[in-house]
């Protein structure tokens, strides 16, 4: 059983290859700002031969156009290939792999913040701080706030994880964009 | 000669469009989801939504082309995707949705200009004959051209300043007319008389054209008209301001005609759509003898059938293009 996992959620692509759920193949290329000449090369590496039975994916927050590239493709080769997809968000990830219930990251403009209970549900909406905002949060020094993921713990935490019909697959966001300001503030 | 089916899709500004063309000229079925109603609320399109809507509808518009033509995509020959020019983010959920068919599917990618797409509209039930004259008018191009074969473009004249539909949307702007403001125009244009004496744009006898001068007239006007208290005749202005920049159109199609002794003459973009054009540019072609060929209004406006139509001689040729395939904000047809 053949898992394909995608993280393209900030400036890092990140492909792993499972088998029965052990990493067997990946391909990592760094601080390429997600640029569309990369993202599905390497992908069509670390899959060229296999014959996939899953996708996860990371579904955000961070880099809108990174998510976005990385849903897109996820959901078409799930559509396309007629197998199941799951989506996992990238505070989901630091949480389950370090085993942690405040986790954090930084996008250079601010800190995508999530609180999780022991089960890993969240016990509060994702929220999205400016930096001076989340130092005062994390005074304590209490939230993770690098970026470190085992694949393989996310893997066996999505088991029970329901599949989503491809279409129904879009990215979060999170932070909000400057016409929902506008938006709101009217 | 067995058929060749091409697979487009179009994701360059806000329409999510995906068609499958038989041998580039025969739309066996096309989609096209706008998205026009949610950036109407915000006055212009909205790119980072208007990326996010592609994301969400792409599969679904591939399944609904897929149904009307009783497909799948086994049964084309090749994927084409519209890479220039265009709204960065919209342009890549296109193209990384092309790579992922082109792979899975085994299938070559063809990269298409979707200024030459616009072109190539009016290959669709047609056959372009060569030489031509291609008025090429949209929100971000007005452009003479010729071509003397399929690809082989050699530019005439061009604007020096803003593109006609980019005149449009702003005088729409200054006259109130909400978004997309050069239907606005035109529908207000037809309650008035081309009243108002303005600028001729460029008056020479080059190719060229310029529409920032004729904008600027008319933004003037309005702020002096409304500071002294005065009315603004909006109908007239809007048929005044139509008026001038499309005879400024038509008089150098004119010239071109004349000159270069091109009997086919072809429109595309957006601003084909426009009725007032289509009639000006008619009656210049029939002046000229000359064979006026304008696409139907759905093939007008952002579609994905004039890319399966523009990726049909491409396909001819071998041309294909790999997964290193990025997204182009701008471009030009020659």
């Amino acid at each position: 059983m053949y898992t394909l996992f995608i993280d393209t959620h900030l400036w890092d692509i990140l492909v792993y290859l499972l088998k029965d759920g052990k990493i067997v193949d990946k391909e990592c290329v760094i601080n390429k700002k997600n640029n569309s000449e990369y993202i599905f090369s390497s992908i069509v590496k670390v899959i060229d031969g296999i014959k996939l039975d899953e996708i996860i994916v990371v579904s955000g927050p961070g880099s809108f156009t990174g998510v976005r590239l990385g849903v897109t493709i996820a959901k078409t080769l799930a559509y396309t290939l007629n197998i199941p997809i799951k989506t996992v968000t990238a505070l989901e990830c630091m949480a389950i792999s370090n085993n942690v219930y405040k986790v954090a990251f930084s996008d250079s403009n601010g800190y995508y913040v999530g609180n999780f209970n022991e089960s890993f549900n969240l016990i509060e909406d994702y929220s999205y701080l400016k930096d001076q905002d989340f130092v005062n949060l994390n005074t304590n020094n209490d939230y993770l706030t690098e970026y470190n993921i085992d694949v393989e713990k996310i893997y066996t935490f999505l088991k029970n994880r329901k599949s989503i019909n491809p279409h129904q697959v879009k990215p979060i966001y999170i932070k909000k964009i400057g016409v929902e300001i506008d938006k709101s503030s009217k | 000669m067995k058929d060749t089916l091409i697979l487009a899709i179009e994701t360059s500004c806000d329409e999510t469009s995906i068609a499958i063309v038989k041998n580039g000229h025969e739309v066996v079925a096309i989609t096209i989801l706008t998205q026009m109603n949610t950036h109407a609320e915000f006055g212009g399109v909205v790119p980072e939504i208007a990326s996010r809507m592609h994301t969400e509808n792409i599969t679904m518009v591939l399944e609904e082309t897929l149904n009307k033509a009783k497909m799948q995509v086994s049964d084309v020959d090749a994927i084409a995707v519209t890479y220039k020019p265009g709204l960065l983010g919209s342009l890549l959920v296109g193209i990384e949705f092309a790579k992922v068919l082109s792979y899975v599917y085994h299938k070559p990618l063809i990269k298409v200009n979707h200024l030459i797409g616009h072109i190539y509209a009016n290959a669709i039930d047609n056959k372009l004959e060569f030489p031509l004259l291609a008025l090429v008018v949209s929100g971000g191009h007005t452009e003479l051209v010729i071509m003397k074969d399929d690809y082989d473009f050699e530019l005439l004249g061009s604007t020096l300043d803003d593109a006609i539909g980019e005149a449009y949307d702003k005088v729409a702007r200054i006259l109130d007319i909400p978004y997309p403001g050069g239907p606005g125009i035109e529908k207000l244009a037809l309650e008035g008389t081309p009243s108002y004496n303005l600028p001729k744009p460029v008056l020479d006898n080059t190719y060229n054209f310029s529409y920032s001068g004729l904008k600027s007239y008319i933004i003037n006007l309005v702020h002096n008209e409304t500071q002294r208290g005065n009315e603004i005749r909006r109908a007239d202005l809007a048929a005044s301001f139509q008026a001038t920049a499309i005879d400024e159109l038509a008089r150098k199609v004119d010239l071109a005609l004349r000159n270069t002794g091109i009997k086919n003459v072809i429109v595309a973009g957006g601003v084909s759509a426009n009725k007032y054009l289509r009639k000006e540019i008619e009656n210049v072609a029939n002046k000229n003898n000359a064979k006026l060929t304008i696409p139907k209004f759905i093939y007008c406006t952002d579609n994905a059938a004039m890319i399966g139509a523009a990726a049909y001689p491409l396909y001819l040729k071998s041309d294909f293009t790999d997964y290193s395939l990025n997204a182009e904000s701008s471009a030009n047809i020659c």
